[in-house]
């Protein structure tokens, strides 16, 4: 592994390393990013066509286009010299992310095997001698990282933001941030416990914070608002923002769940709706991805409205909040879920959006219901109403 | 015709069913192409619960205006000891588990044996769109239909006595409900609403048309392409008043055909002849004709049918200085004859009783043709021939 450059990228501030290194060097840092990241193993197209040109022409001696990397956490010591970057990669490599070439490390992968399964010694080593050309970011911050992976993603099979992101922020599934709990739903853990949460919605709350829009994203329009990710990288640069707003959530949960107590929905509810109502108490409520996601909407939309500066002014509000009767407020919510059920073509997409126009009306110090959660849901269900129907 | 994905860079390639991936809730479909092969993942969040035997079912795809997710309904057929014979129940709901209907145990077979049905036996249709796919998301059901569309499934062997269940037979039913098949219109030009069903646990009863009426496309081709997407009310009058010819042709070959039996046998009596040859001449009449469909071969229509109706007739008539009707007929026929012969003289008040007459009238139309039968049109004439002439 040779470093050929190594420049400083002041708008992201960040390193930028190019190096030199043989198949057998990047597969090998590869293979195990495609082990351990379940959000980079995915590969549902396969083109016989670009496949065999690519395979004949690495084996005919061509130089694919540069793979492009980034190191994706706070990374452990740093790396004195450029002869010494091999020792520093190979120490980090669990916080490594493809951000552009994943087809093209699939290519290279595929091919080693079927000349292993050739038993071709000569051309498989040839082949593993090969040199490509591999791009290293190191040491900046996520946003930064996601703002390049969209800057990069101009091929053919772009990843979503909510992709980027989960790949992103994976390692938080590992390490518990200041007690909070993420989880994997592929780890058959369920997030009961008040400090646990779904990775996935968590992510999907975010998502929703940094496009300011609570609806899942559709699968036509691929993220396009750099714009909006470059003032957020600057931004973030003092601060990891999706720590902040993980923590600004919890704050949320942890509060009504305390005001609500043992209260739930009421026995008069159960009886006249059935049991399958939205949630059965607070936490149920506020467990799930529609108020997450309305959540992350409505404070990216506070924020650029100019009425909160950030989470930290939510996560403030949040100790003020007061509820005088726990399974009124609880009744209210199901009672607006009920009727988002039976009246709306995407009941999901209502209920995201019910919980955006709840949290702009529980966070806004300027309303009438700022921190009164019971106000607050029949001034969203107002506002729904009115803006929808 | 199995469902199409678009494959960079453009290239249309069918799709076939491969597997339920559980970990990921998804379909996946195998596709081949020249140059390129694959699986495409179609996003199914619902429990999957297989039915023994997928071949004993029939999907149809029809469209609904204002169709929410929670629009699942079980479809019974309205006989007098109602049985469940399908769902149905909008695109979205394969899409989601936000409806009363995710934990179903009735409902999940149901489903997902329509979902393989969407995939492998899809009608081919301009409305289904061929949606792109990369390697990020999965696709979803509603990027291949319009939100609009929903399935009605039926299990064939539930459709006694024969397990043929011909929808052109019970459009007129979904069509109360403001269900129509999916046919070459955009479903968003839709105009038609109909009866969302209603009660604590809401159906959708299935009456077929009448088995004295020959099925027909034309019964079918007016409701769903005519009057469905028709905003104008003077062009929804002349539809329905065609779907009245057509059962007003009905009775005049049936009288015709026992009539002109009749005169045959009683060609040697002159005075029975010209009985015979008045009744003739009567049936040539229009009015006469309307009144004897009503009142003769649509017989088991009760008085509630049609109340709203003939009230809604006579405003029409009152803003015209003419006098109330009694029956329907002649009150319906006196609304024709306006309409037709002196539109020019209609006023902005009669356009706007127009508007209420239609869906009267619409139900009316469709109430005759569950209720049209000849049995007793023919007895009359039996029960008039002499003994002797028999």
């Amino acid at each position: 592994m040779k470093v050929a450059s190594d420049l400083f990228d002041s708008r992201i501030q960040a390193r930028n390393l190019l190096v030199e290194l043989s198949i057998k060097e990047y597969l090998q840092l590869a293979e195990d990013i495609l082990d351990k990241n379940e959000y980079q193993r995915r590969r549902v197209r396969s083109s016989k066509t670009v496949y065999s040109l690519l395979q004949t022409d690495i084996q005919r001696g061509c130089i694919i286009p540069p793979v492009v990397l980034a190191l994706t956490s706070d990374i452990e010591g740093s790396y004195s010299s450029n002869d010494k970057f091999n020792e520093f990669l190979q120490s980090n490599k669990d916080h490594l992310v493809i951000l552009d070439g994943l087809q093209r490390t699939y290519s290279m992968i595929d091919l080693i095997k079927e000349l292993n399964s050739k038993g071709d010694e000569n051309e498989l080593k040839k082949v593993l001698d090969h040199k490509i050309r591999a791009e290293f970011y190191v040491g900046l911050n996520r946003i930064g990282i996601l703002y390049r992976m969209l800057t990069l993603n101009t091929g053919q099979t772009p990843m979503s933001l909510r992709q980027q992101i989960e790949i992103l922020y994976l390692d938080y599934l590992k390490t518990p941030v200041e007690g909070i709990e993420l989880l994997r739903e592929t780890d058959e853990k369920i997030a009961k416990r008040t400090n646990q949460y779904n990775f996935r919605e968590i992510v999907e709350g975010f998502n929703a914070y940094l496009e300011r829009n609570e609806f899942p994203i559709d699968r036509a329009d691929l993220l396009d608002n750099i714009q909006s990710l470059e003032v957020l990288s600057r931004e973030n640069a003092q601060t990891d923002l999706f720590i902040n707003y993980l923590k600004a959530w919890h704050a949320f949960v942890q509060k009504i769940t305390e005001l609500c107590g043992e209260d739930g929905v009421s026995e008069d509810f159960l009886y006249e709706h059935g049991e399958g109502v939205f949630g059965k108490n607070a936490q149920q409520i506020f467990k799930k991805a529609q108020a997450v996601s309305g959540f992350g909407a409505s404070i990216g939309r506070l924020i650029d409205f100019k009425i909160i500066n950030d989470f930290q002014d939510v996560t403030d509000s949040v100790e003020k909040m007061t509820i005088s009767t726990p399974s009124s407020f609880i009744d209210g919510i199901n009672r607006n879920m009920e009727w988002i059920k039976n009246n709306t073509k995407k009941i999901g997409n209502a209920q995201r959006a019910y919980f955006q126009y709840f949290f702009r009306e529980l966070f806004n110090p300027e309303g009438d219901s700022f921190v009164k959660p019971e106000l607050a849901v029949s001034a969203a269900f107002y506002k729904y109403q009115s803006q929808n129907i | 015709m199995p469902l199409y994905v678009t494959l960079p860079p453009g290239i249309k390639v069918p799709i076939t069913f491969s597997m339920f991936e559980e970990k990921k809730n998804c379909i996946l479909c195998k596709f081949k192409s020249q140059d390129q092969e694959g699986l495409v993942e179609i996003k199914y969040p619902l429990d999957i619960v297989d039915s023994e035997n997928p071949d004993e079912f029939q999907i149809f795809l029809l469209v609904k205006n204002d169709l929410n997710e929670n629009d699942i309904f079980q479809v019974f057929d309205k006989s007098p000891t109602p049985r469940r014979i399908g769902w149905c129940f909008p695109i979205q709901a394969l899409n989601s588990t936000d409806h009363s209907f995710a934990d179903n145990r009735h409902f999940l077979p149901y489903a997902y044996v329509a979902a393989n049905k969407l995939i492998s036996e899809c009608p081919d249709n301009s409305n289904i769109s061929i949606p792109s796919i990369d390697d990020t998301e999965p696709v979803e059901f509603t990027d291949f239909f319009p939100d609009s569309i929903a399935i009605l499934i039926i299990h064939l062997p539930s459709i006694v006595p024969d397990t043929n269940f011909n929808l052109e037979k019970w459009v007129a039913s979904l069509f109360i409900h403001g269900y129509i098949p999916l046919g070459t219109r955009p479903p968003i030009d839709l105009i038609w609403l109909g009866e969302k069903p209603e009660g604590k646990e809401p159906k959708i009863l299935l009456k077929p048309i009448s088995s004295a009426l020959d099925i027909s496309p034309f019964i079918s081709t007016v409701l769903t392409d005519l009057i469905a997407f028709e905003r104008n009310n003077l062009l929804v009058f002349f539809y329905l008043y065609q779907v009245i010819e057509f059962l007003m042709e009905k009775v005049y070959l049936i009288e015709q055909e026992v009539l002109i039996d009749e005169l045959l046998k009683v060609r040697n009596d002159s005075v029975k002849s010209k009985d015979i040859l008045s009744d003739i001449q009567g049936l040539s009449s229009e009015k006469k004709r309307i009144n004897r469909l009503i009142n003769c071969y649509c017989k088991t229509l009760k008085n509630s049918d049609y109340n709203d109706l003939l009230e809604s007739c006579n405003k029409f008539h009152k803003e015209n200085d003419d006098k109330e009707y009694n029956d329907i007929g002649e009150a319906l026929y006196k609304v024709r004859n306006v309409l037709f012969h002196q539109y020019r003289n209609v006023s902005s008040t009669q356009q706007s009783v127009l508007s209420d007459i239609i869906p009267n009238l619409i139900y009316f139309v469709i109430n005759m043709l569950f209720n049209f039968s000849n049995d007793k049109a023919e007895k009359r004439y039996i029960e008039k021939i002499p003994e002797s002439s028999k």
